[in-house]
């Protein structure tokens, strides 16, 4: 079985323990109006089109079946099938298909190179998105696998999944980086397209399973920075028995990618202020409970 | 009681971790005071000391050089200036004002007349110049040596061949050691802590007693004796003319506190070299003299003083134990010490101020690793040069942390939070691997267990002359000579063997062949050219005094230069080889696996510069595996290059007798030769930079840092570099401001030490500080960064070295 794979990521530090491999699955079925790597929402994966590094030698176009690309950088993405052609052939890398089917040998072999940073420093492999349960069969087998070689495994996700499909390959997963977008459902579909119930449904499970989970909230000024919104979130993570809180304040890192799928950035959210995401770190400790202002 | 105190002196200072010097504290001011003292000084062009070395060699003519060398040594050291500057704990300048460049006309003078009056206003390294120095150099010193210097010697003798290769297509580069001195060399320091010269003076002596003069091989000995026994002398008067100065100052001092101070360097300066060292200051004093003199007494490069936590331990301790010292004294006279390295600066010629830019003397100093016996050596010296390093941020001494597989964990932390202050260094090497690669070439193993890094990380045991830098070697020349029949691509000149039309290659074995014999014929020239250096520099420029500091130069009455050593050889440095090694990926899958393009068609892009066919370039640049990203086959690649190139080295043998060794260390030399090296095809067009020492070509390892490391491993024998490698790898410091980072980047480090790398050195500046910097240098007077193998003032290097390094792949510890 094969999995489709947008980016593996050496030396991640930042999602779990020690030195990690991040393997970033594709499709998502959140819309969040802030996302980072829009080109891995859809199933069907979007080239990527980055124009002052075209050369216009036009073997792309050569190389279209489709007919969806019509001209330079101009792609009708109705027509295109996303087969990678013209990228393979763009030696300037101006086009670019990041997803590609991957076997779990594949993977395995890729993961293996930084056995030893992962013994090292006790880190291992991070799966992300996308939504990584989008894959969920896959995601089973390469845990399976990796497994077998003794990684410790975790993922960070959304939340939006049938339990089931979570169910499948709990028993694998060591650490759960669990999104929590907004408490208040309305907000909460406003901006990401979808009903929080399932997500908060799903991470009360994995907290009566034991499982280690930390919870992550992307900090969106004027969206769910409010303190209610966080005071609640904490409560929640309380609940399920959380490690930690993450905070991760709103940057515009991911605007350049959207005119790179031909998207526009719709994204109204302001940076939370230093002092704003220290006074919520502080009432999240008060709580009890860590908190933990990640870049 | 009695016994309590006795087993006390025997305990070890206990480590302290943590800093012992606050900020703030009256210590830690002056330190700052001194450090602030010599970064603002302006360097000038001094001809005190060729002056001097000038006169002496006019009432010496006619006698043998070995004695001319000597007899101006001790006319310089007795002549020249003698100051102490304000807040001076640790003494000694070799110029009239801190932090200049002298000049050194025996070894060459036609390129100072030519370049003097660039020297305010060149690219690199700037010296001021006084007219009147100016009208000394060129009326009083000039005319006497002109024609008759060391380089003048070495042109002579060059044969048309090496000449071809050396100076049409500078497929290697030993411009160092044609026009200056070899040094590279670790001093033993110890010898002259634990003796005195007194002590070697009575052994040489008994030496020159016991050896009756009759015979060619006794007179010979007795010469260079007689040689050590002039700078002995000259050596003590100079401390003494220092001691003097001291006491003077001291008379005339109402200050109390430094009056006491200036006494104590008086009593300091009459004790060492002459004596045995008993205090710490004591033995920090003695260590900069004898860094010092031998910097007065030639120009070469890298004199360096080793494992200062070691052999310095003793002294530290004796004074902790009996309370002569508490610790922030003893560190307060440890970085008035580490001040000094950054003042010994020399005046290079333009095109090798280029490669060394910044003023890198290569003083390397080192802390931490195993002993003799295979045990971890860190004590609690080795921290507080980790703190003095963290206060001071220079760019010399050169400083290493040495790692091992049982390196303490508290001690491979706080290197981290060292290296991530982001002046690149300490640089990190790997004792097991060079532990292997020594004893492979004859070391014995207690010898290579101690090994210091020389210069950059010039690696040789004690008592050795490796002659550290064996010239710079291009690979990726000798890779354009193969691909060109041993023509010069830019010139159209024959310089190597007429191999196969590489139009006609038909496969990889084809270029492999070609390769094979560029590869050997440039080695054979190259080793010729070094061993003609070698003869010129025994035959005019000695060097007694240096070889007092090396064992068994005394013992056999021969000098380093003649042979002297208990350890010889000489290591080239090879530069650009990623860029070889990522060319022949580009062949063997861009032409004959993707059958991309034909031979012919690559042949006639580089012959043109890519100029009609960006995409092609592109393709060879962006969809061909690189070295640097744990691709096997691209890293299969430059090991077989470097493999052949290592087996090129076999069999020759220096005029000193012992082998030539690998080393992969470009120092900033990358820049200029790449100027002077055709399109390639890894997609690189000519003139282009090449990669520094064994790091991936800029920009190309974008797989994270746990690839690069993996392919440094795969692609490079550590058993075959005993003479160093150096690896940049440059990190964005935001992450690294956590505890969770330093971390992360030690385990990192540690799994790179367990996986048998060689060296690494770590430039934790962002490319946004840096370009800041190029638009506001004075806001970042003080900003030190890693060029390769050394730091230097980022202000004081060249725009193409800046940017350089600004363009290597910056490691984003991603989120």
């Amino acid at each position: 079985m094969d999995g489709n794979v947008f980016s593996i990521q050496k030396y991640s530090v930042n999602d779990g323990d020690g030195i990690r491999t991040l393997v970033f699955l594709q499709g998502c079925p959140l819309k969040c109006q802030w996302c980072a790597n829009p080109e891995s929402q859809a199933i069907k994966p979007p080239i990527l089109f980055t124009g002052d590094k075209c050369i216009a030698c036009k073997l792309c176009l050569a190389a279209c079946p489709t007919g969806a690309l019509r001209n330079i950088g101009d792609i009708d993405r109705s027509k295109c099938i996303s087969c990678g052609k013209c990228a393979e052939e763009c030696p300037a890398e101006a086009l670019e298909l990041k997803c590609k089917p991957r076997s779990i040998k594949e993977l395995v072999d890729e993961i293996e190179k930084d056995r030893m940073f992962y013994f090292m420093s006790d880190g291992g492999v991070t799966f992300s998105g996308g939504e990584p349960y989008v894959q969920w069969e896959f995601l089973k087998e390469l845990g399976d696998a990796l497994k077998k070689k003794g990684h410790h495994l975790a993922i960070e996700t959304t939340g939006f999944a049938k339990w089931e499909h979570i169910e499948h390959s709990v028993d694998n997963i060591d650490l759960f980086l669990y999104d929590i977008k907004s408490m208040d459902d309305e907000v909460h579909k406003k901006y990401t397209g979808v009903s929080n119930k399932l997500i908060l449904e799903n991470v009360r499970k994995l907290g009566e399973l034991g499982k280690r989970i930390i919870v992550r909230v992307p900090l969106m000024g004027g969206i769910n920075d409010d303190e209610e919104n966080i005071r609640k979130t904490a409560e929640l993570a309380l609940e399920v028995g959380a490690d930690a809180l993450h905070l991760l304040p709103y940057h515009e890192f991911g605007t350049v990618k959207y005119g790179k799928i031909g998207k526009e950035y719709e994204c109204d959210a302001t940076t939370p202020t230093e002092e704003q995401t220290a006074e919520l770190k502080e009432m999240i400790e008060k709580m009890g409970i860590p908190c933990v202002i990640r870049g | 009681m009695e016994q309590n105190a006795a087993m006390q002196m025997n305990s070890e200072v206990a480590i302290q971790i943590e800093d012992v010097m606050p900020k703030g504290s009256p210590e830690y001011d002056r330190c700052q005071r001194l450090r602030a003292q010599m970064v603002n000084s302006t360097p000038y062009f001094e001809t005190e000391r060729g002056l001097l070395y000038t006169e002496s060699y006019k009432q010496t003519e006619g006698e043998h050089a070995m004695i001319r060398r000597a007899k101006a040594l001790a006319h310089c050291l007795r002549n020249m200036s003698v100051y102490i500057l304000p807040d001076e704990i640790i003494v000694g300048h070799n110029n009239p004002h801190q932090r200049s460049g002298g000049i050194f006309p025996e070894y060459a003078v036609d390129w100072i007349k030519d370049e003097i009056d660039t020297f305010p206003t060149r690219a690199a390294d700037k010296f001021q110049v006084d007219p009147e120095q100016k009208r000394i150099f060129l009326e009083e010193i000039y005319p006497y040596w002109h024609g008759k210097t060391l380089y003048d010697r070495i042109q002579s003798m060059i044969p048309e061949d090496v000449r071809l290769q050396r100076y049409e297509a500078q497929v290697f580069s030993l411009g160092l050691h044609e026009d200056g001195g070899l040094a590279h060399v670790a001093l033993n320091h110890q010898k002259i802590l634990t003796r005195g010269f007194r002590d070697i003076r009575r052994e040489i002596e008994e030496l020159m007693e016991a050896t009756p003069a009759w015979g060619k091989d006794a007179l010979e000995k007795r010469r260079f004796w007689q040689a050590c026994l002039i700078e002995i002398d000259a050596v003590i008067d100079f401390a003494n003319r220092y001691a003097d100065c001291a006491a003077k100052m001291a008379a005339e001092e109402s200050d109390p506190q430094r009056k006491e101070e200036l006494e104590e360097i008086a009593r300091v300066c009459r004790r060492v070299p002459e004596y045995p060292a008993e205090t710490f200051q004591e033995a920090c004093q003695c260590v900069w003299f004898m860094q010092l003199i031998p910097q007065i007494q030639d120009n070469g490069t890298s004199y360096t003083p080793g494992r200062f936590d070691q052999y310095g331990y003793p002294y530290y301790k004796k004074d902790l134990d009996t309370g002569k010292l508490s610790k922030i004294k003893a560190q307060e006279i440890l970085e008035a010490f580490w001040i000094k390295f950054s003042e010994a600066i020399k005046i290079y010629k333009d095109a090798d101020a280029t490669i060394h830019a910044g003023h890198p003397t290569g003083q390397n100093m080192q802390c931490g690793g195993i002993d003799r016996n295979g045990d971890d050596a860190t004590n609690d010296l080795s921290y507080r040069m980790l703190e003095s390093h963290s206060h001071q941020l220079l760019f010399q001494p050169n400083f290493t942390v040495r790692l091992h597989r049982r390196t303490p964990d508290d001690f491979l932390i706080r290197s981290v939070e060292a290296v991530r202050l982001g002046s690149g260094l300490p640089q990190m090497t790997v004792d097991e691997t060079f532990v292997q690669s020594l004893t492979n070439i004859g070391v014995k193993l207690e010898d290579a267990r101690d090994y210091v890094p020389v210069g950059c990380v010039e690696v040789s045991p004690l008592n050795t002359w490796g002659r550290g830098n064996g010239g710079y070697y291009n690979m990726t020349k000798v890779v354009e000579l193969a691909l060109n029949s041993g023509k010069n691509r830019l010139t159209g000149t024959q310089v190597g063997p007429k191999t196969q039309d590489p139009k006609t290659f038909q496969s990889i074995d084809d270029f492999k062949e070609a390769f094979k014999e560029q590869v050997n014929y440039t080695t054979k020239m190259n080793v010729t050219l070094n061993n003609i250096i070698d003869m010129v520099h025994e035959e005019m420029c000695p060097v007694p005094l240096v070889s007092m500091m090396v064992d068994d130069c005394v013992q056999r009455g021969k000098d380093v230069t003649a042979g002297g050593a208990r350890y010889n050889w000489t290591a080239p440095l090879t530069i650009g080889i990623a860029n070889a090694g990522d060319s022949m990926e580009g062949i063997l899958r861009g032409v004959f696996i993707d059958k991309k393009c034909t031979m012919e068609e690559l042949v006639e892009n580089l012959d043109n510069d890519w100029k009609d066919n960006e995409a092609l370039r592109l393709y060879f640049e962006n969809k061909i595996p690189k070295y640097g990203n744990d691709n096997a086959e691209a890293d299969a690649c430059l090991r077989w290059i470097m493999d052949t190139y290592f087996d090129s080295l076999e069999g020759h043998e220096t005029i000193r007798g012992g082998p030539f060794v690998g080393s992969c260390i470009s120092i900033a030399a990358n820049v200029p030769f790449g100027k002077l090296t055709g399109a390639t095809p890894d997609g690189r067009h000519s003139g282009q930079l090449l990669a520094d020492s064994i790091s991936p070509a800029n920009g190309l390892d974008r797989n994270g840092p746990t690839a690069t490391m993996k392919s440094a491993v795969a692609a490079i024998d550590g058993a075959r570099v005993p003479n160093g490698v150096i690896f940049n790898m440059k990190l964005n410091p935001g992450p690294l401001q956590t505890p969770e980072g330093v971390r992360k980047l030690a385990d990192m480090i540690r799994s790179y030490v367990l996986m048998g790398g060689i060296q690494c050195q770590f430039n934790v500046i962002s490319d946004k500080t840096m370009k800041d910097a190029q638009d506001n240098p004075d806001k970042y007077k003080g900003l030190t960064v890693r060029v390769a193998g050394y730091s230097a003032f980022f202000n004081e290097l060249a725009r193409d070295v800046q940017d350089a390094i600004i363009t290597r792949t910056e490691h984003e510890l991603m989120s």
